[in-house]
């Protein structure tokens, strides 16, 4: 196991990161109420920045005991019973711990994390698998840490742990250093990340009341930040928890070369993502990142006030704000790189320089408008120079959608890996290479469905009739998250419908969008990861040819006025990738025309109030590279 | 009969029951699994009523009609809207501006609904009367004086269409507009 360290050397760790940040930093983040706020040289705190206010028992746990004992990296520190709320899971146990990990520089740290275990009985004849879970950027705020937000029953990952929980694995999460009372997060600082994740593991074996074996077979699976620190863990694995039973990674949207991946966010829709990116790493590498001599005052101001942010609220304030902003000078980014303190942190940060022993399952959206998607092929292709067992699975979504989109094949890859078949891989020359679709990063922040399935159902109600649309029917939209509106269309092959309940009848229908843009609406994507979707599908229904008693008897009929179908959806961001958008309401059918014999037969059936719908909207599949 | 004989003969019974048995399920999940469930109308709730429409149309041997005698029914059934009158209460027979077809189709939409019978029969009755009229007067000639009857009795119907939900929101205030033009207050 890893070095001990003592009380004292701790204290003067933390002590000097604080005095550091106290210095710098104008305010802190705000995470307790407004009479807790005297907490030692910090800022008084006000109102609740990032929407949590800490209880009295949040700020007792995640503040560091002044007595610490000693022990190594992955040994707990204290726990307590957690609350936890994930939509979807199943009845589970659960615990907040604070357990000892490293830095990225090998210095001792202490981090905070989640053990979760369902209770379920396993099995009687093996270990409860355990799933290390890395969370994606969550903000640099002390109550966006994952532990927090779970309480809250706001975490955007909660659709992920609910199928891993539902799976009955076990599932811990690390929050990742920085989020103790008064820390700063390192951000994005790889090692430290993998650390902490290894760690967290280390801890669930070693706390007893969660009954898990020390000896379990575990995966880790992360996105975004979470693939980065899920990619990090595993190459650090061998050699820093070789006792953590590993049998696979996967890895998703994972920012491996940021010489590559800042500029695809410097000025552009994920600014928000390198500004948070450049206070995590000063954190972690307050001389590699000299913060205080290259940020001007409206730099001191954004990263003062980005430590108040969680991560939607960051990414809409800081969207296409060009790092040089605040940056003294205004120096441009490719400048700052070119510093060799700057160059050489940013460069301690790359992937693919070290094998993972374990079979490992990359994905990323050919979309993505955040992380850009050359990178990590490339990250791909090191793995297999290094003989690392890759395969690479390639979605049609954007960095958003792609986290859930994925989600059940990797579960299904973790299956295979937990299950002890073996991984085939897809190293090699495919004879293609995936190119990027997404939209311009730069500019307004554009989230685009395009030809997505869609399952729809119609209900007839004087026919008392489902009318199923034809499994090829597809659903586009640009949800323009900048300006908040929402364009898109449907579109549904002409089908054949036999209407048999009122005599031997059937029917070509077409259903199709009016105008340019059928749907137009208003979409938000608020603070806490929550969709908010309101809009209209207008659409004409056409019966193209009757055919009544085995006789052809005219030509068409059509309503008469466009058919309104409100697209209406609250929820969690994750649908969006989930196959769980679904649209439902009722709408009103005008009358009927087009065939003046049967017009009114047509209408008096289908015309007036009361008709139900359901539109439900799933990604493409997948395609191995 | 020897024990032996009698427990050959109880085997074979037990083999029969469970071939009769097994054959059983078979017929009941082929019986399932060969509906058709590509997209279109979902009509296995309505299989029943399905049948039982086919029938009801022979019997009124509207099956043997054909497409001229389809047509001509319907022209005939629209032409009579245009005098027609709404109807209250039990509808008993088929009003001369409800074709033959269409009343066929309306006792079998009524059949396969819930609730009063008689009382769907009578609002998809006036339904009908009301498009054809409005069809009629909508190509009435301007100013005539049977556009201004059919006028009248559609504004005399529109209350019972919009309570009724028979008629989009949208294209009630259309008519009521169109109306107003026409009639005047």
């Amino acid at each position: 196991m890893g070095k001990k360290f003592c009380i004292s050397s701790l204290a003067s760790i933390i002590t000097g990161a604080l005095l550091v940040a106290s210095v710098i930093l104008s305010s802190g983040c705000d995470f307790t109420d407004s009479d807790s706020s005297d907490l030692g040289f910090m800022p008084a705190m006000s109102g609740t920045e990032a929407g949590i206010v800490l209880d009295a028992g949040d700020i007792e746990f995640y503040t560091v005991p002044s007595s610490l004992p000693s022990g190594d990296h992955g040994d707990i520190i204290k726990y307590r019973e957690a609350e936890v709320n994930i939509p979807g899971a199943p009845s589970v146990n659960a615990w907040n711990v604070m357990y000892y990990s490293t830095d990225s520089l090998g210095v001792p740290n202490i981090v905070t994390g989640t053990v979760i275990v369902p209770t379920k009985l396993w099995s009687l004849f093996s270990n409860r698998p355990i799933i290390a879970y890395a969370i994606g950027t969550h903000g640099l705020c002390q109550t966006c840490a994952p532990s927090v937000q779970m309480k809250a029953g706001l975490d955007y990952e909660s659709e992920n742990l609910a199928q891993i929980l539902n799976q009955n694995y076990a599932v811990v999460i690390t929050d990742n250093p920085g989020y103790t009372i008064d820390a700063i997060p390192t951000y994005m600082s790889g090692k430290a990340q993998g650390h902490s994740l290894l760690d967290m593991v280390t801890a669930a074996g070693k706390l007893s009341p969660a009954n898990l074996s020390k000896n379990a077979k575990v995966a880790i699976w992360g996105y975004s930040q979470g693939g980065q620190t899920a990619s990090f863990a595993g190459e650090l694995q061998p050699a820093y928890a070789p006792d953590i039973n590993l049998v696979g990674v996967a890895a998703g949207g994972v920012p491996a070369d940021f010489f590559a991946v800042a500029p695809y966010l410097d000025g552009k829709n994920g600014s928000a993502f390198l500004l948070s990116t450049v206070i995590g790493l000063w954190s972690q590498y307050p001389e590699g990142i000299p913060l205080p001599d290259l940020a001007n005052a409206e730099g001191m101001a954004a990263i003062a006030e980005a430590r108040t942010m969680c991560v939607f609220e960051a990414l809409f304030t800081y969207m296409n704000t060009p790092l040089s902003t605040f940056v003294t000078g205004n120096t441009p980014f490719e400048e700052l790189v070119a510093i060799p303190s700057v160059n050489e942190t940013l460069d301690a940060q790359t992937l693919g320089r070290s094998p993972i022993e374990v079979p490992v399952f990359m994905y990323h959206g050919t979309s993505d408008e955040f992380i850009e998607l050359e990178q990590c092929l490339k990250l791909k292709e090191r793995y297999c120079d290094l003989g690392v067992n890759t395969t690479f699975m390639v979605f049609a979504g954007e960095h958003i959608t792609t986290q859930f989109q994925a989600s059940p094949y990797v579960l299904n890859w973790i299956a295979q890996r937990l299950d002890g078949d073996e991984a085939i891989g897809t190293c090699g020359n495919p004879g293609w290479r995936p190119q990027t679709t997404a939209n311009p990063p730069e500019g307004d922040f554009i989230v685009s469905l395009n030809a997505w399935a869609l399952d729809a159902v119609v209900h007839l109600k004087t026919l008392m009739q489902r009318v199923t649309l034809p499994s090829t029917s597809t659903f586009t939209c640009d949800n323009n998250m900048t300006t908040k509106k929402l364009t898109g269309n449907m579109e549904v092959p002409e089908f054949k419908a036999n209407i048999n309940v009122i005599l031997p009848l059937q029917v070509k229908m077409i259903i199709t969008g009016v105008g340019d843009s059928p749907l137009t609406g208003d979409v938000n994507l608020d603070e806490n990861g929550i969709l908010h979707v309101h809009g209209h599908m207008m659409t004409d229904i056409r019966i193209q040819s009757i055919t009544m008693l085995g006789i052809p008897i005219g030509t068409y009929v059509h309503t008469k006025d466009p058919v309104d179908f409100p697209i209406d959806f609250d929820g969690p961001i994750s649908a969006l990738g989930s196959g769980k958008l679904t649209f439902t309401g009722t709408t009103r059918f005008s009358s009927m025309t087009g065939n003046w014999l049967f017009n009114g037969l047509f209408t008096s059936l289908m015309s007036g109030s009361g008709q139900t719908f359901e539109f439900t909207v799933s990604p493409p599949s997948p395609i191995l590279w | 009969m020897t024990p032996s004989t009698q427990l050959e003969r109880k085997t074979k019974t037990r083999l029969v029951v469970a071939v009769i048995a097994f054959g059983v399920v078979l017929i009941a999940l082929l019986f399932i699994f060969t509906g058709n469930r590509s997209a279109g109308v979902d009509e296995s709730r309505n299989r029943g009523q399905a049948e039982e429409a086919q029938v009801a149309a022979e019997e009124l041997d509207i099956k043997n009609m054909s497409r001229e005698e389809i047509e001509e029914g319907q022209i005939n059934a629209n032409r009579a809207a245009i005098s027609g009158k709404p109807v209250s209460g039990k509808v008993t027979e088929r009003p001369d501006y409800v074709s033959r077809v269409e009343w066929e189709v309306f006792q079998n939409v009524v059949r396969n609904q819930p609730g009063d019978d008689d009382a769907q029969l009578t609002a998809l009755v006036n339904k009908i009367l009301f498009y054809k009229k409005k069809e009629a007067w909508e190509t009435a000639g301007t100013g005539t004086d049977q556009r201004a009857r059919l006028g009248r009795e559609l504004r005399d119907m529109l209350p019972y269409m919009k309570e009724g939900g028979h008629i989009h929101p949208d294209e009630a205030k259309r008519l009521e507009s169109a109306l107003y033009n026409d009639l005047g207050r």
